[in-house]
């Protein structure tokens, strides 16, 4: 089996879960970690994000493979549980809505768009 | 200055806004609510979107108006002009749009038995005409909804003839706004949340920054000046039934180590929440490190240096009501411009869960009886202005 990740990455695969595709289903892995994953894993971001995003600067964003795609993906997993840590420092903050009724709308819209897709029907 | 120098200046400014207390009927009441429909929703200009969400000629969108009765398809004709129709097929009433956006190549056809409108709303098609002898298709096209368009920002209006002008509404905002620099923003996020509240109520909370070191003790708290524990907004004004907040920076602002990251590789919070941004005497003049604009009656847009952001809140019923959240940034094309995003717009987003969360709250006890009113400070006249205006319109003086 190939690896999940680019090449010079693979020290990020033991956190591979947290490489979710959408909005959504980021916020429901920041809320459903406990604070020490959170904490390990903003840590070892915190060290790998820039060399993470200047990797994959290199390439457009709508080109990016499948490995580079979750990279991207952790890399954003990271803007999420930065939450957690830099602002309530739990997981599960209370008096908060839940994402569920919080629905993110650009969730369906392709990557590095301007909005939703306008396919073209009829 | 100190919060107790502050003090009382918008009401001193603004004596005509009043100091009373409000009553909580207004929030709770049904026969409230129905004359809110008719003197305010079917009145007033209402922002319904942005053009970039219909950006070709044949792009389409549909607004769901519940408060009145009805879906409003927006799109994008042939001949570059954007109109509004009630999204209702003449035969017998099916959307002729069935989904929420889309493209058609000139023509939208019913599903329900056919019958085909152009992008004027002209009705071009008839099926199984000769078998509808009285029916006249230059008179059945679909029903056109006043609409027009402002710095990107399309409007409708719902009265047979409005009272004035989309311009002649947006006159006392309008040679403030209109500096901004719109231009090159795209969409970049849109939330929606059906929120059991009253619209009013929703509102109110976006219409005051004097919560931040409260509510937002550990989001946005950190972002703002406070003087003492009291916030002082670096401006208040009222013009006509519209108005502006401005925020106040802070003296000083550390970024967390994410905030600092994101700067690094796109546009982010930091320069937007840092500093008072300056952009020229010929440029727009920020009150504060960001302006949030309230249109009259339900629509915001806040104005940061390097995004900008809308909410319009859409009542369903007098307890329920619709949030949708849209923001716009510069075009994203790198992997590190789209975090530097990411992490903007969680920034913004989570605070916002804690004003829903809060709302419903209130919602469900103002319906007890047990308050009679509500209490406003000089702080909170965006609010009450909003209130005073809702009330103007329903006592038919405004």
């Amino acid at each position: 089996m190939s690896s999940p990740l680019p090449d010079g990455f693979a020290d990020l695969e033991p956190w591979i879960d947290w490489a979710q595709p959408t909005e959504y289903l980021r916020n429901r892995k920041r809320w459903s970690a406990t604070m020490e994953q959170s904490q390990t894993f903003y840590d070892i971001m915190q060290q790998r994000c820039a060399d993470a995003l200047s990797y994959l600067d290199q390439f457009p964003l709508t080109a990016l493979d499948e490995q580079q795609t979750r990279l991207l993906h952790l890399c954003l997993a990271l803007a999420e549980v930065s939450v957690t840590v830099e602002m309530y420092g739990e997981p599960q903050p209370k008096y908060v809505f839940p994402i569920d009724r919080f629905v993110p709308v650009h969730d369906n819209w392709p990557l590095g768009s301007a909005g939703p897709a306008m396919e073209s029907k009829r | 200055m100190s919060a107790t120098e502050t003090a009382g200046r918008f009401t001193a400014r603004y004596p005509e806004e009043g100091t009373d207390p409000i009553p909580v009927e207004r929030y709770t009441s049904e026969d409230y609510f129905e004359r809110e429909k008719t003197a305010v929703f079917r009145r007033k200009w209402l922002n319904v979107g942005h053009v970039l969400q219909a950006p070709k000629p044949g792009d389409y969108f549909v607004q769901q108006l519940q408060v009145a009765n009805t879906g409003v398809l927006i799109i994008h004709g042939k001949d570059g002009v954007i109109r509004a129709f009630h999204n209702m097929c003449s035969h017998r009433a099916a959307p002729v749009a069935w989904d929420d956006h889309g493209h058609c190549r000139g023509f939208l056809t019913c599903r329900f038995h056919g019958w085909v409108y152009d992008t004027k709303g002209k009705l071009v098609h008839v099926s199984d005409a000769e078998n509808f002898p009285s029916v006249d298709a230059a008179e059945n096209g679909l029903t056109p909804i006043w609409c027009s368009v402002w710095n990107g920002f399309i409007f409708i209006n719902l009265a047979k003839e409005p009272e004035e002008t989309l311009e002649e509404y947006l006159a006392p905002v309008a040679e403030h706004i209109n500096r901004y620099d719109f231009s090159g923003y795209v969409p970049a996020f849109s939330y929606r949340i059906d929120e059991n509240v009253n619209w009013k109520t929703l509102q109110e909370a976006q219409l005051e920054g004097w919560h931040l070191p409260y509510l937002h003790e550990k989001t946005l708290a950190r972002a703002v000046k406070v003087e003492g524990r009291q916030y002082r907004h670096a401006g208040i004004e009222l013009h006509g039934l519209h108005g502006v907040l401005g925020s106040p920076p802070p003296d000083s602002f550390t970024p967390p180590p994410t905030a600092a990251l994101a700067s690094r590789f796109g546009t982010g919070t930091v320069q937007a929440f840092g500093s008072k941004a300056d952009q020229g005497d010929e440029g727009y003049q920020f009150r504060g490190s960001f302006d949030f604009w309230h249109l009259f009656p339900n629509f915001f847009v806040g104005l940061l240096d390097g995004l900008f952001f809308t909410f319009n809140i859409w009542p369903v019923a007098v307890d329920r009501s619709i949030w949708e959240i849209k923001g716009y940034y510069p075009p994203v094309s790198t992997a590190g411009q789209l975090f530097a995003q990411e992490y903007s717009k969680v920034g913004l987003r989570d605070p916002m869960m804690e004003d829903c969360f809060t709302h419903e709250l209130m919602a469900a006890q103002l319906k007890s009886g047990a308050k009679s009113v509500i209490h406003f400070q000089d702080e909170e006249m965006l609010a009450r202005h909003l209130v005073n205006g809702v009330d103007l319109c329903v006592r038919g003086l405004a």
